[in-house]
């Protein structure tokens, strides 16, 4: 782990708020943008980043200090975020129309500088069937896509934030692409 | 089936995790097989799509929120803090300097302070009267209301800390006790924020730093699930009585009726 998380979380398990405050300050972007990458919602990640450092915090003395700090909080982030899409499954909550706009807007801003017209709307449709592909993968699917290629986490560390065995993970991965391949129709 | 064999390697192959003898195999198999080399394609542009994915950027008003949010519940760097800091920094090159004239003017001082505290231990203040008139609480922008809110809040809140006090330690809480003071919890939790801007206007540090640590402790009840509970009740518990919160609920509620 590094030193300085080492130090921090020392701190912050004798009552050190304010050494918490500083892990969250360095985690805080990353775990907002596993949980909408989870929950493909800003207003949901935020609320569910908010509860893992929640959670983490007072789950501070169960943290074994040979595994990194970070994996321990993407894992705390990944099972509140799919504890959130259940939810949001269960309370049938927003539909794919009302997501569809912030995805469109993004992606118009990013590509419009560098992209002819027809690319825009090639990359926007794709981008958009994408990500209404991962909606349709399993939690340990999604959740290991997602990992391995939206934060460059290997299979290794994959394997500790999920609690199962690299095998595994190599094989949610492999069945994740099958199935986004089924789905995503590629014309070009 | 050997193609199927094969197709299971295909994304293993894309992460050049295969061992060296496996890959040139499939690369071989590959050279012969059109199905298995188009869904080697189609997975390396499923692959690239998803390397060159861009997530958008949430909007201002969640960052704000999230930020503010977080920085309330974990502070940084605080105004003690960098008060404190500043003046290890200021002592520290003081120091560096003259340690004879520091520690010359320190013990001065040190005299000083000490005949003022000798003053004040034997000097008799005048006597202030005390009025029946209630305290004058247009100086302070608020209504007797306002105050009522503020200490209605404290009242729910240490009856909710006496709750969790009061359960035994080794004893799970019944559903419906987790449910009352979860609810209990959401609906303090729902009005914190305009109390907190009330407390505010009070200027009492002391009110100020209460509330937030019942803010923080009515998230943790909030957010704890059934699972959860016995192991997150014994650490609030244990919180609750290290900073002796009920009592210190008790001290402000008091602070409060006077001034009403």
């Amino acid at each position: 782990m590094p030193d300085n998380d080492s130090r921090l979380l020392h701190n912050a398990r004798n009552g050190d708020r304010n050494a918490f405050g500083k892990l969250v300050k360095k985690y805080q972007q990353k775990v907002l943008y596993l949980a909408f990458d989870l929950v493909n919602d800003y207003d949901t990640a935020r609320d569910v980043a908010q509860d893992s450092f929640i959670r983490a915090y007072t789950r501070l003395n169960q943290f074994e200090d040979r595994a990194m700090f970070s994996t321990w909080l993407y894992r705390i982030t990944v099972n509140t975020a799919l504890d959130a899409c259940r939810k949001k499954k269960r309370e049938a909550l927003q539909s794919l129309d009302d997501s569809m706009p912030e995805i469109e807007k993004s992606y118009y801003d990013a590509e419009e500088m560098s992209a002819t017209p027809g690319q825009i709307v090639e990359n926007k449709e794709m981008y958009a069937r994408l990500r209404e592909a991962l909606e349709d993968l399993t939690e340990n699917q999604k959740t290991a896509t997602v990992l391995k290629y939206f934060h460059q986490k290997t299979s290794g560390e994959i394997a500790e934030i999920m609690g199962c065995a690299e095998s595994t993970v190599r094989i949610h991965i492999h069945r994740a692409l099958g199935n986004l391949r089924k789905k995503i129709a590629f014309d070009v | 089936m050997k193609t199927c064999e094969y197709r299971k390697k295909l994304s293993d192959y894309i992460d050049d995790a295969l061992p060296t003898a496996e890959k040139r195999e499939l690369e071989l198999h590959l050279a012969g097989c059109r199905n298995c080399a188009l869904e080697l394609e189609e997975i390396n542009k499923i692959a690239a799509l998803m390397q060159n994915y861009t997530r958008p950027e949430p909007s201002l008003e969640v960052l704000y929120s999230y930020h503010t949010r977080l920085e309330k519940l974990f502070p940084v760097h605080t105004f003690a803090e960098r008060l404190r800091e500043r003046l290890a920094d200021f002592r520290q090159r003081l120091f560096d300097w003259n340690p004879a004239i520091v520690r010359l003017a320190g013990s001065a001082v040190l005299l000083i302070i000490g005949i003022f505290i000798g003053r004040l231990m034997f000097y008799e203040p005048e006597k202030v009267l005390i009025t029946d008139q209630p305290r004058d609480l247009v100086v302070l922008n608020l209504n007797a209301d306002d105050l009522k809110m503020v200490a209605d809040y404290f009242i729910k809140s240490e009856i909710l800390l006496l709750a969790i006090k009061n359960t035994p330690d080794g004893e799970s809480l019944q559903p419906t006790e987790l449910d009352f003071n979860q609810q209990l919890a959401r609906d303090l939790l729902s009005s914190t924020t305009q109390v907190q801007q009330k407390a505010a206007l009070i200027n009492d540090q002391q009110i100020s730093v209460f509330l937030n640590q019942i803010e923080f402790l009515l998230l943790q009840i909030a957010n704890t699930d059934e699972q959860e509970i016995k192991n997150s009740f014994i650490q609030l518990r244990q919180t609750i009585r290290e900073r002796k919160l009920i009592d210190e609920s008790e001290n402000l509620q008091k602070i409060l009726k006077d001034m009403i």
